[in-house]
């Protein structure tokens, strides 16, 4: 199957695109022998929309990530990126989607130019629009002046840069991203999180996961709370307050109230 | 037994528990009692295959007539062996690091953690050999005389000083060539030390008698100046091997004096190299040195694609071609071996010898490809089949095993070409059949834990070594023009065919979970099937 039409050249998608929301999970659920990591999760994200999943070590975030991104098959429910069905048709769905985990995927050995020409060539990324994303994207990141550098010495932030380009280069429109910002300082994470609000205002949706609070209550325009598999609080920041009945409370306040409430209700 | 926290002793212990662990993983996880049965029945077995060894031997050692020269060579390929062991345990010691870090950063003193470490090092040198001789020097004690069991301290002589010169070497080339470059160099030494005294000593038997007798006389004038005089330097461990007490004596207090000495002088290097060390990556590249600029190419197909960064891989990273190196370097004294035959022609010695490079070169770049993948994630979130990935790796495995196949192929084809011809043919079926078997049963791990990738999977590693074995008797058979050549490869295809039923990797159109990256033996292979 040709992978050579990226998003915005592949019509089918882009219309598609305009009547969808980008992410849709429907039941949702994955187990891992008797460990439920995933209970029944309904979410939707629409388009133009960055949506922040919160949750505790081991509530199934990142699973449920994995799972929309493919790398993991749910033993339920349905999941839908932008009205594509992503377990019948997981390569359509990869083709709108980027995954970027907690450790950043790199080859220690490769340059960041030659890193973005591989991956650009494993999304079918058009040779022109390849050369100027991957142009644009290492001058935003300002990773020009290691752009012919071995990756292999590079700090974490700068590995994260690095992967980050990769992950946009094929212009998403569904981006998964698990702990961004982790590990990285004040100045890289300022490029990272500018970077991904220009992309959620240029039309694309934003799923993340984050053990920065203060993350999320800046730059989320939804949130999600996920304890042990389930999702038990969505919405915006207002809106979670309203359902904790606790009008001026901080998000660190809310997710801790939800997470114990849940705790002590199991 | 316990020692006092923070003693010689008890990081000894420690160091040695590790080591015993890391040998248990070879056998899987096992109860106690299942791994005394296993090492009950496994001493049985060698004890019973050494006894013969044993009464073959026993008048070529002892008899007044026999040849010191043979015993010289002996003693000198074990020491060998034991510094080539010493040197890739040292590298490992200081690069792969474990956990030093903890160690160092306590108030312990450096030298006393040195020392610790060497002599768990000097243990793994002893155990690399003593393996297969001591039972050869139990079954002679039982059948001939007790001097057999003079083997037993000259090893623990020899493992000392071979673990003293393995650190000295590995340490010096640190501060010799810097902490980036002395990784590869020492990996390299090790190589040429453990591989290159076995070649040499089978290339001096392919020498006319004539040169052989004079070097003879020379091994012997050297390390024995009559036959009654023992106590030469060169003589020591050979006399020691035979059981005279006094050189037993000297050559263990030698080496406890050696090992003493190297732990004294080497200990505080040792701090300040493993400081160094920290960091510095498996190759001799400068940090932040600039890459050679090529024009990006963001036009080429995804076969290309894949191809060009795999072999970017292989060819940024020294440290493959070192264990690469290792491989040929082991298979070829069996080559040499089969040359000196005087009944086999040399087409027929060669042919085997490559065929079996082509297996174990195709087996291990493709487990490079395959499960020493960098980015397991990003193929697998990326909108291709995961058997076009497949496909693509492949194909790059190819070109390495073509490159280095081609020399000996050339020396073939100079012997005789249509020989050169269906080797070629078979060493393609060879590297095509073990790089298979690596896609089908990926066992994820880190790209330099390469050869130590078979703990992982006893199973794929007899696989691998039977169809390295099954294709050289095809080709051997296919030389011979006889129609059992149909044989092996018969039994290749049925074990590919059972390989690839049972296969764990997911289909066309599935995707393949990526495993976290652990060092290769630390972790089992683990793949979803969707």
């Amino acid at each position: 199957m040709s992978v050579a039409s990226s998003v915005v050249s592949n019509p089918e998608i882009a219309a598609s695109a305009r009547h969808w929301p980008a992410l849709s999970l429907t039941g949702v659920r994955k187990t891992f022998g008797e460990a439920v990591a995933v209970d029944h999760i309904d979410l939707t994200v629409q388009p133009g929309e960055l949506y922040a999943l919160l949750g505790t070590n081991g509530a199934g975030k990142t699973t449920t990530l994995r799972m929309i991104a493919g790398l993991l098959k749910p033993d339920g429910g349905q999941i839908r990126i932008f009205g594509i069905d992503a377990l019948r048709d997981p390569i359509a769905a990869k083709r709108i989607t980027a995954w970027l985990p907690d450790e950043p995927m790199l080859y220690d050995k490769l340059t960041p130019l030659e890193y973005l020409e591989f991956v650009a060539g494993l999304w079918g990324v058009e040779p022109v629009k390849a050369q100027r994303s991957a142009d644009e994207l290492i001058e935003v990141l300002e990773l020009g002046p290691h752009r012919h550098t071995r990756c292999e010495g590079f700090s974490r932030g700068m590995k994260q840069k690095v992967a980050l380009a990769g992950a946009l280069i094929h212009d998403p429109r569904l981006i998964m991203l698990d702990e961004p910002l982790t590990g990285i300082d004040a100045g890289i994470a300022r490029q990272v999180k500018e970077l991904l609000t220009a992309r959620v205002r240029a039309g694309a949706a934003i799923i993340l996961t984050t053990h920065i609070l203060e993350v999320a209550e800046r730059l989320a325009d939804r949130i999600g709370i996920v304890d042990r598999g389930r999702l038990a609080a969505e919405g915006t920041l207002d809106e979670l307050r309203s359902t904790a009945g606790h009008d001026r409370s901080t998000l660190e306040d809310l997710f801790l109230s939800l997470t114990r409430r849940d705790a002590l209700a199991s | 037994m316990t020692f006092t926290p923070g003693t010689f002793l008890w990081l000894l212990a420690n160091d040695l528990k590790l080591n015993w662990r890391r040998f248990g993983d070879l056998i899987g996880r096992q109860s106690v009692a299942r791994l005394l049965l296993i090492g009950l029945c496994g001493g049985t077995v060698l004890h019973l295959a050494a006894w013969p060894v044993a009464v073959w031997l026993s008048p070529r050692v002892y008899q007044a007539d026999s040849a010191p020269a043979s015993l010289v060579v002996l003693a000198i390929c074990i020491f060998t062996w034991m510094v080539a062991q010493s040197l890739f345990a040292s590298t490992r010691t200081l690069f792969d690091r474990a956990d030093l870090d903890l160690l160092l950063g306590s108030p312990l003193p450096a030298a006393r953690i040195f020392a610790a470490k060497a002599a768990g090092i000097a243990a793994s040198a002893f155990g690399s050999v003593a393996l297969l001789t001591l039972p050869v020097a139990n079954a002679g004690a039982l059948v001939d005389r007790v001097e057999w069991l003079g083997i037993y301290p000259a090893l623990v002589g020899m493992a000392l000083i071979a673990t003293a010169t393995g650190l000295a070497v590995s340490i010096g080339l640190f501060f010799l060539v810097g902490p980036r470059r002395a990784r590869v160099y020492t990996q390299l030494t090790g190589a040429i030390i453990g591989g290159g005294f076995m070649l040499g000593a089978q290339v001096v038997a392919m020498l006319p008698v004539r040169f052989q007798a004079v070097l003879s006389d020379w091994l012997t004038s050297t390390t024995f100046s009559n036959a009654a005089d023992v106590r030469s330097l060169f003589g020591l461990p050979v006399a020691a091997l035979r059981g005279d007490v006094l050189s037993m004596c000297i050559v263990v207090v030698l080496g406890l004096m050696v090992f003493a000495a190297a732990v004294l002088c080497l200990g505080e290097r040792f701090a300040r190299a493993n400081l160094a060390a920290a960091g510095a990556p498996a190759d001799a590249r400068e940090p932040g040195k600039q890459q050679k600029r090529t024009r990006p190419r963001f036009n080429s197909s995804l076969g290309q694609n894949l191809r060009r960064k795999e072999w970017r891989l292989l060819v940024r990273d020294p440290s493959l071609f070192t264990q690469l190196g290792l491989q040929i370097v082991y298979t070829l004294p069996v080559a040499v071996l089969l040359l000196r035959s005087e009944t086999l022609p040399t087409a027929l010695a060669l042919a085997p010898t490559i065929v079996v490079i082509a297996a174990q070169i195709a087996s291990s770049i493709a487990w490079i490809t395959v499960s020493g993948e960098d980015a397991p994630e990003l193929l697998a979130s990326a909108p291709v089949a995961p058997a076009t990935v497949d496909r693509g790796k492949l194909s790059a495995v190819a070109l390495p095993v073509a490159v280095i196949l081609a020399l000996p192929l050339a020396c073939l084809a100079s012997v005789s070409l249509f020989a050169a011809l269906i080797t070629a043919v078979v060493a393609a079926c060879a590297g095509a059949s073990t790089a298979l078997v690596n896609f089908w049963h990926p066992m994820p791990g880190s790209r330099r834990g390469m050869l130590r990738r078979h703990s992982q999977s006893k199973l794929i590693a007899l696989v691998e070594h039977g169809f390295a074995i099954l294709w050289a008797i095809t080709i051997v058979f296919a030389m011979m023009g006889t129609w059992m050549t149909l044989s092996p490869i018969a039994v290749v295809v049925g074990v590919l065919f059972l390989c690839h039923t049972g296969h764990r990797r997911s289909s066309a159109g599935q995707t393949p979970s990526p495993a976290p990256k652990q060092p290769a033996g630390a972790m089992q292979a683990t793949l979803h099937q969707p």
